[in-house]
């Protein structure tokens, strides 16, 4: 079961949840849904949590950037980068494109694309970054699984919250 | 266009060129990255290595669905953020980050003057 809960309201419900689930605290931006289902890009209706055929029917949610895991090791991350889009997140709020993430198969969810911005706003103290989840097969699952395991032994733990993953 | 937009058009059209050719080498390594789509990028499973181009070595590292290069000799940077992005479209983050990284002077300006036009 997964923690997907890309339409509700209220984001404390969201949170318990979610922790519930063991899985990320989704939220959609702007709390505008009604119901438990959200409309995409073509204006038509996709249950929240439901697999998208495709990258272009992915959907925007917000999500708590410390449920998040990387797929990046310490080695991998630019300590510069992510200082400096750290203090323009402080000043700013969220800044740049949405993130990219794909659920695993414990329910956790992968960073795809964004590391930086998302360890950025963990250090900037912001607990929601609006996130792309895209659908990925059972054996990308496990690739990214794979790499999550690789990057929390490689030091991912500096910049992300590694030891949830195991939980 | 006068002698300071030429000299800003070449600093950029050199950034755009040398992410465009460094991606070419990489693909020697790591294959065609036309054909792959954003979950397959991300996937790639050479992290991290070493390049030659120009007669210099460049050390790439993968950052989400990019890569990073940075000249081992004199520390330049070139960060090809998003590898299905087309190269001509200058993310202002990574250029500043390639400017800086040369130690240019007005740096702002040459920002201000690409964000102007290619933003």
């Amino acid at each position: 079961m997964g923690g997907v809960i890309g339409s509700i309201n209220a984001p404390t419900i969201g949170a318990i949840i979610g922790g519930l689930l063991g899985g990320a605290i989704l939220t959609a931006p702007g709390d505008t849904p009604k119901s438990d289902k959200q409309k995409g890009k073509d204006g038509s209706i996709a249950a929240a949590g439901s697999p998208q055929p495709d990258d272009e029917d992915e959907k925007v949610v917000s999500v708590d950037p410390k449920s998040l895991f990387s797929r990046q090791g310490k080695n991998e991350m630019t300590g510069t980068s992510v200082n400096k889009i750290a203090k323009s997140m402080s000043k700013n709020g969220y800044v740049g494109k949405p993130i990219t993430i794909a659920k695993l198969g414990n329910g956790k969810f992968a960073i795809v694309d964004g590391h930086h911005r998302v360890a950025a706003a963990i250090r900037a103290g912001i607990s929601n970054v609006p996130a792309n989840v895209v659908n990925v097969s059972r054996a990308q699952s496990s690739a990214y699984m794979a790499d999550v395991f690789d990057a929390i032994a490689n030091g991912a733990g500096k910049y992300f919250s590694s030891s949830r993953f195991y939980r | 266009m006068n002698n300071k937009e030429q000299i800003y058009e070449d600093i950029i059209e050199t950034f755009v060129d040398k992410k465009r050719q460094l991606v070419a080498q990489l693909e020697i390594e790591i294959g065609k990255i036309e054909k792959m789509n954003m979950i397959e990028i991300s996937l790639l499973s050479n992290k991290n290595g070493l390049l030659q181009f120009n007669s210099q070595k460049w050390s790439y590292k993968k950052h989400g669905i990019g890569y990073r290069f940075e000249n081992t000799i004199n520390g330049e940077i070139v960060e090809v953020g998003n590898l299905l992005m087309s190269f001509d479209e200058i993310d202002f983050f990574h250029f500043e980050e390639y400017l800086e990284s040369l130690n240019m002077q007005d740096i702002h300006l040459v920002l201000e003057y690409a964000k102007m036009n290619y933003g």
